[in-house]
Parts: structure tokens; sequence; C-alpha cells
């Protein structure tokens, strides 16, 4: 365990130096994000100040973080490819989850920038107020979400390695979620048979907690204990189904031999 | 003790072409390989291109599955315990790829040193040691990006050493260096020996293989075909010496006569542009000179001399001699 | 001119085959059917959920026919980043085949990719989010595609040319999808956008495009739309030609300096 934490706390670490190394990636990473959350800025021109501040802004910041997310790591693993670092990282003791954990979580939280930017943006030129009730249910809430995303990526970690045109199902599995999270309207608006799919997806339910913990008492509210639950519970299925597909992958990489193709 | 021990080991290949119609195609990368590697011991691989050398290399650092057969490194068996194998060996491939390119020499290092759980402290001191050691201490805190070839080469033997390997696989560490930077690195393996490493070597230098090796295996079509000492290899082919002729402009027709002749002893020939370097390896030397110069009548010959003969000459014969 | 033509339609065909179709038939599906519903489907459900079941059809339309953009635009200049990976640009350049016939050739492929981006789009409208055809003058909608795929190529030369002098091409690319996607009444009407932005969205021949299709599909003629049309085919003239010489002169350059990549 203390080795995996060493090698966790690595990845961060390099992953900010990879960050600093260059310093435009995180606008690239999350421009479409942002570009969507204008056209929402728009679509919400008439919506009363609160209902905008929890579709638009969460939303945007959901988004982000996802984009980044999703985008980082498949680069991440694109470039690992490309310089033949993973040939090497693959035969240290290292395990490539921790690895991507650390990644992972760190694109995530780089995401956040997303949010950031919209907020600035509705507070400055939309005169909107941002107001929470319950801060820690909120900041709990947001951390969830924060995570909940950082181990979509972490899951989706084998399918990179296993595939050698990642970026090509990007922009497919990025607004896969938009669509069905609710980042930017309730999931309500979907129609019923394509609901299913949201209720699967953790951040679907961090994220009506986040809208939820800006009413007062929120952490007494059942509802929102509720949300929260549920997101840590998918947060842990797909934590268990990232842990045994890693091992999966890592078997058929080592009978196929496909980890150092370009 | 045995640091490698390797029983009957294969590795097969499967590809897939085409989309429509997927063909399959099975390459027969190493097939039935058993040597064993001693505590402390310089062993080479060599063999023509395709032998096998990176696929034995790449199973025995548990980048792949082996097909068939048993490894055991550190008596740990590759397949089932992975993890522990990972732990006391390192892997050097040739070449520049493998490093980060965006990131320092020194942050390359450092990360590698927590993938294998160095503790901090002993990683910052051995860092700082293998930086100087490949004398890159100067120019530590540079993108790789900016490295020579030669540079990153040399970063490679620190991030091979960063977590103190018992055994280190080496695959062709000197390949595409200039004189100067392969000897460096030479010096560098030789040095590791002196600390009781194990080192695993894999080139196609046979000069390089017979200043450091202690023993040499020599791979051809996934199978062994010798394994000795540079020394008993050499007495292998028999206790001969080699005929070497320098010609300019032999005919095509002069070099099958010559063949056809001198059936009993080895002939290979090297051409350099209008020049040819023809190495006859006889147990008779001097009758096969008066032979030469009888049937190369007509031909210029430049120089006609009698040596030694090298790991080189004992290489294309073993490799050549059953073109089977 | 027989000769030419062939060889313009072989260099289509490699060029199309070669950057992905059949390499990645899965990737290719993907990118071609799936992102173009999972898209459509954000901004039709964040429309009924924020303006109201009757604008449904507005916002449809409007990201069905950008995918023309999304298909022509970053068809184009993908297919430049596609070279450039491969190396191949170097000696693609330095061959002495006629420069407008490597723009052809991508644009042809492109544009009728864009074609079926766009038809693809519409379908899912007609299937899953509510647009009636019933009063549809497809002819004068063919037409309307047409010209709006055909006249973003010269977006796309730009798009393409500037990207000769950049590492990667997807930012320079990426940008210029989403300011299309943001500018050209995809969404929301033009005349929501500050003033100050507006004069951007007028020279994007898809804002004329979305509009000529939205009426068409609501029965406007050829006859009606022809005005529309008339200024996308001249913004794609003087785009096509800025974007020619853009690429010309980075050409120049990138032969005086010795480098075509400059990173
Ligand atoms: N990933 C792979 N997929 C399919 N075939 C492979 C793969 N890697 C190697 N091979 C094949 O296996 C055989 C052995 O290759 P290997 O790289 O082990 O040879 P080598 O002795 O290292 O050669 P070289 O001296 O050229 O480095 C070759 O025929 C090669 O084509
Ligand atoms: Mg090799």
């Amino acid at each position: 365990m203390k080795h995996h934490l060493q090698v966790f706390r690595a990845a961060v670490r390099m992953t900010i130096w990879d960050y600093l190394a260059q310093p435009m990636w995180p606008f690239w990473l999350t421009i479409t994000p942002f570009a969507f959350a204008l056209v929402a800025v728009f679509l919400y021109r008439d919506a009363p100040p609160k209902t905008f501040a929890l579709y638009v802004v969460l939303g945007s910041g959901a988004m982000g973080m996802w984009a980044s997310a999703l985008g980082g790591c498949s680069f991440s693993m694109m470039q690992e490819r490309r310089w033949g670092t993973i040939v090497y990282t693959f035969t240290t003791p290292a395990s490539q989850l921790w690895i991507a954990a650390g990644r992972s979580l760190v694109h995530a939280v780089i995401g956040l920038m997303t949010l950031a930017e919209i907020a600035l943006i509705s507070v400055l030129f939309l005169g909107i107020q941002l107001t929470i009730a319950s801060p820690v249910a909120f900041l709990l809430a947001v951390l969830l979400t924060i995570l909940a995303f950082a181990v979509i990526g972490l899951f989706l970690n084998s399918f990179f390695m296993l595939t050698r045109s990642a970026s090509d199902w990007q922009n497919a599995l990025s607004r896969f979620l938009y669509v069905f999270c609710g980042v930017m309207y309730p999931i309500s608006v979907l129609p019923d048979w394509l609901r299913p799919f949201s209720y699967v997806l953790a951040p679907t339910w961090s994220l009506k907690a986040i809208r939820l913990s800006v009413e007062p008492g929120a952490l007494g509210n059942s509802d929102y204990l509720m949300n929260i639950g549920l997101t840590l519970l998918l947060t842990m299925v797909y934590l268990l189904l990232a842990w045994y597909l890693q091992g999966v992958t890592e078997h058929k990489l080592r009978i196929s031999a496909e980890l150092e193709r370009i | 003790m045995n640091v490698v021990q390797v029983q009957e080991l294969t590795r097969i290949y499967t590809t897939t072409q085409g989309f429509l119609k997927q063909k399959k195609r099975d390459i027969l990368a190493v097939d039935g390989v058993s040597f064993e590697v001693n505590q402390g011991e310089l062993f080479g691989m060599l063999g023509p291109n395709g032998a096998g050398k990176t696929t034995t290399i790449k199973i025995l650092t548990t980048l792949l599955l082996p097909t068939a057969g048993r490894a055991l490194v550190m008596g740990h068996d590759i397949s089932r315990e992975s993890q522990a194998v990972r732990r006391q060996i390192n892997v050097i491939y040739g070449g520049e790829r493998g490093l980060y390119r965006r990131l320092t020499g020194q942050q390359n290092l450092l990360y590698t040193a927590d993938l294998y759980g160095v503790e901090p402290p002993i990683a910052q001191k051995r860092v700082a040691e293998l930086l100087e050691l490949v004398g890159l201490d100067k120019r530590a805190d540079e993108r790789v990006e900016n490295y020579s070839r030669g540079m990153a080469q040399r970063l490679h033997i620190a991030r091979g050493l960063i977590n103190d390997p018992s055994v280190i696989f080496m695959d062709e560490p000197t390949i595409g260096l200039d004189p100067e930077a392969a000897h460096f690195i030479r010096q560098r393996i030789k040095w590791l020996t002196g600390q009781g490493k194990t080192v695993f070597l894999t080139t196609h230098d046979l000069w390089e293989a017979d200043q450091l090796c202690d023993r040499i295996a020599i791979l051809k079509k996934g199978k062994i075909i010798a394994l000795d000492t540079p020394r008993e290899l050499r007495r292998l082919v028999g206790d001969v010496q080699v005929v070497e002729v320098e010609t300019f402009g032999m005919p095509e027709e002069k070099r099958a006569g010559l063949e056809a002749a001198l059936k009993t002893s080895f002939v290979s020939v090297a051409t350099y542009g209008p020049k040819q370097t023809i190495a006859i390896q006889t147990q008779n030397p001097n009758e096969v000179t008066a032979q030469v110069q009888q049937l190369l009548k007509g031909v210029k010959v430049l120089n006609i001399r009698v040596r030694e003969q090298s790991l080189e000459d004992v290489y294309l014969r073993l490799v050549q001699e059953d073109k089977s | 001119m027989i000769r030419q033509i062939k060889l313009l339609i072989r260099m289509s065909v490699t060029v199309f085959t070669a950057i992905y179709a059949w390499q990645r038939p899965a990737s290719y599906l993907t990118i071609k059917f799936i992102v173009p519903f999972l898209q459509m489907s954000f901004f039709v459900y964040l429309a009924k959920f924020t303006l109201g079941p009757d604008k449904l059809a507005y916002v449809a339309i409007g990201n069905a026919v950008q995918l023309v953009a999304f298909n022509t635009l970053m068809g184009v200049a993908m297919t430049m980043a596609g070279e450039k990976w491969n190396g191949t640009l170097q000696t693609l350049l330095t061959t002495p085949a006629n420069r407008l016939m490597i723009f052809a050739s991508r644009a042809l492929v492109h544009v009728l990719d864009g074609i079926a981006g766009a038809v693809i789009g519409l379908l899912y409208a007609g299937l899953f989010f509510g647009v009636s055809f019933a009063q549809t003058d497809f002819l004068a909608l063919a037409v309307v595609l047409f010209i709006s795929s055909l006249t973003l190529t010269g977006l796309g030369l730009i798009v393409a040319s500037l990207s000769l002098f950049t590492r990667t091409v997807e930012p320079i690319m990426n940008t210029a999808y989403l300011l299309i996607f943001l500018l050209a009444g995809i969404n929301f009407p033009v005349e929501q956008l500050p003033v100050w932005l507006r004069p951007l969205s007028y020279l994007i021949p898809l804002t004329y495009g979305v509009e000529a299709a939205r009426q068409a599909i609501a029965g406007a003629s050829l006859a009606l739309l022809s005005s529309s049309l008339l200024i996308m085919l001249g913004l794609f003239l003087a785009e096509g030609t800025l974007g020619y010489y853009i690429f010309t002169y980075f050409e120049r350059l990138s032969k005086r300096l010795g480098t075509l990549e400059m990173t």
C-alpha cells in the first residue's frame, strides 16, 4: 500500500510537470466544453439566476472536468505509446492502475478551469449571484464529483491501453456523459428509454447532490444523502471493475504484444 | 546460484492482417530455448536480425508471456510471480525511445525511482550519483527533447540502475552511437559486473561481445546454436586460422570457382565498392594461400595475409553454416 | 482534361481510404453516426428544458446541418494533419501536381462526406427529435446542403493553411469549428449575439446555409433561397482565394526557412 501511494503521488507530480511543460494544454483540453457552455449561456438567457447557476455554471464545471479527465488520460496514454515509455513502466513493479489514478485526478481537477471561466463570465457580465447555503455539503458533493469523473477515467485506462486509436473515441465518450449525466439539464427531460444510462453513471447522482446542497440544511436532507450514497456506491463498483479489467488487460497485452505498437 | 533459468522457452506471435478477411499468421520467434545465467555473469546473446533476442528479453523482463516453457529470474517464475521479478530487475532497450521527452533528465529518473518504490531520500541521493556516473549531472535540468542520442542513451543507463537491480537486461545498448559514446557505455557495463550485478546483453557488435561477455549464446531462428565463452566458441570451429585476401574487381565467376575449389574451408566474401575482402577459415593456411594465389591468377590482389580468427569469423561460420 | 479528372478521383479515393474509413472501421462509424447523435441529443434536450418543446425543431435542424461543418472543415484540416503525421506532406508539396488539384481532391471527398453527415443528422432529427418533413422542398434542401458543404471548404482551406504552421492542427481546427458552432445560428439566432460579434457570423457561409435549410424544410423553394445561396458562393470564392494565398505564402516561407513543420 505504501508503494501504491508513492506511485500515486509520483503520477500526480509527473502529470503536473507535464502540464507545466505545456501551459496551453488545459485550455485545448477544455475548449469544447467551454464553447458548449457558452451555447448554454444563450439558451438559458431567460432562466432565473438560480437555475442558471445550478445548470450552466455547475454544468460547465462538470463538462470541463470530464473533457479534461477523458482527453487527458487518453492523451497521456497515447503519448506513452508514442514515446515508448509504456514499455518501461509496464515492467516496473508499479501498478498501472495507481499511475492512472494519479493522472486522472490531476486531469479532472484541471477541468475545473471551465467552471472558473464560466463563473467569471456569469458574475461579471450577467450579474449572476452565486450563493451556497451549505458549504460543507457543497464541498463534499463537489469532491465526490471530481472523484466520480476521475474513477471513470481510471476505468477507461485499460481501454486506452488496449486501443491505438483512443482519440477517435474521445468525442463519443465525452458527449455520452454530457447527454446522460444531466450536466446542463435535469435528466427528467430525457425520454424514458434513455434514462437507464443516466442511472448507472455516478456523476448523475453527485451533480444532483451538488444542486441540492445549495439549499439550507442539505446535510440533514435525506434526498441529498441518498445521492451521495449512490455516488459512492457506483464509484466503488467502477473501482472494482477498473481493477478487474486492468488485470485482464495486462494479461492480454503480455500475450498479444500490442503494447509496443504505435 | 542461477540468476536466470530458462527451460524450453517458446514464443509465438500471432498477427492478424486485413479487415474484411482477417488472415492469421503465426511467427515462431523463440523456439524451445534453454540456458542459465550465473550470478555476476555478463551473458551475451548474439544472432541475426529476427533471431528472437529482443523477444527473449521481453519475456524475461515480464513484458510478454511465453507461449510455452518456463523461466525463472532470481528464483521467481516470470509468468506467475511477475511482481517479484520486476522488483529485482531492470531493462534497457537500445535507442532513445522510452523517455518522457518533455520532462528533464532528473525528473525522468525521479519518476522512475518512485515507480520502483525507492524510498525518496535514497532516490534523491541515487539520482544524483547516477547522473554523475553517466556524465549528465551538468545537464540534468534540461528537457530530454534537447538531448542528443548519446545523452538519451546514457540517461537510459541511469534509469536502468535506479532500483539497484540484481539483473540488468540490455538490448543493443550501444546501437547507433558514435565510437566514443559506445566506449563510454561499454565501460559502464563492465563496471556493473564489478559491482556484482548480472548483465544480460544482446548486441550486433561482435567485437563488443568478445570484449565484454563471459559467455555468449548464439541464437538463430529462435534456437540456440552455440553457447560458450568467447574463447571456447573460437575453438568450437576447430583450430583454424584465417587467410584474408584483398582483391580489386574480382569477377563473380572467380568467386564461385574459389568457393568450389575450397569446399573444405569456410569462405566469406565482403565487398567494399570495387574491392573485396575474402576470408577463408582453414587449418592449413599455407596450403590455402598457395591455392588461392593459383586460383586468382589474373585478378588484382592487393594484399594477402594470415591471421587468427576473430569472433566474427566464428559467428559468420556458425550462422551461415547450415543454410537450411 | 479527362486525365485530370481521373487523377482527381484517384487522389480523392486515396485520401479517403488512407485517412480513416478502412483502417479503423469502428472509429469511423462512431465518428459518423454516434457522435452526431449524442451531440444533437445534448443540445436538443438542453433546448427542451430551457426553451420548451416548440423550439426543438430549430435546434435539431441547426445541429443536423452543422454536421456539414464538423465533417467538411474537420475533414479538410485533418487530412492535412494526417499527411503531416505520416510525413507525406513534404513530398506532396514538392510534387509538381497542380496545387489546386491537391485541394480539389481533398475538398471533393469532404464535401460529399459533409453532405452525408447532414443527411444522417436530418434523419435523426426526423426520427428522434420530432422534425417534420411534410412540407419540405427536397430539391431545395439538397441544393442548400451541397452549397453549404462546398462553401465551407473555403474556410477549411484557411484553417488547413494556418495549421501548416503549428505543431498540431487540432487546436486551430477545433477553435474554428467551435467558433462556427457558436456564431452561425445553430442553436440560437444570430440576433441574440452581441452586436460586435455579428459581422463575424455573416462571414460564415454556414450562417446562411442553416437558415436556408430551415426554410427549405418548411417548404421554401429554390427561387426563394437563391439570394442566400449566391451570398454563400461569393464568400466561398473570397475565402477560398484567401486560403490559397495563405497556403502558398506559408509554403514559400517554409521553403525559405528550410522546414515545413514550425514547432
Ligand atoms: N510484436 C510482434 N508481433 C509480431 N511479430 C513479432 C513481434 N515482435 C517481433 N516479432 C517477430 O519475431 C521474430 C523475432 O524478433 P526479435 O525482435 O525478437 O528479433 P531480434 O533477435 O531482437 O532481432 P534484431 O536483431 O533485429 O533486433 C521476428 O521474426 C519478428 O518479426
Ligand atoms: Mg532486437
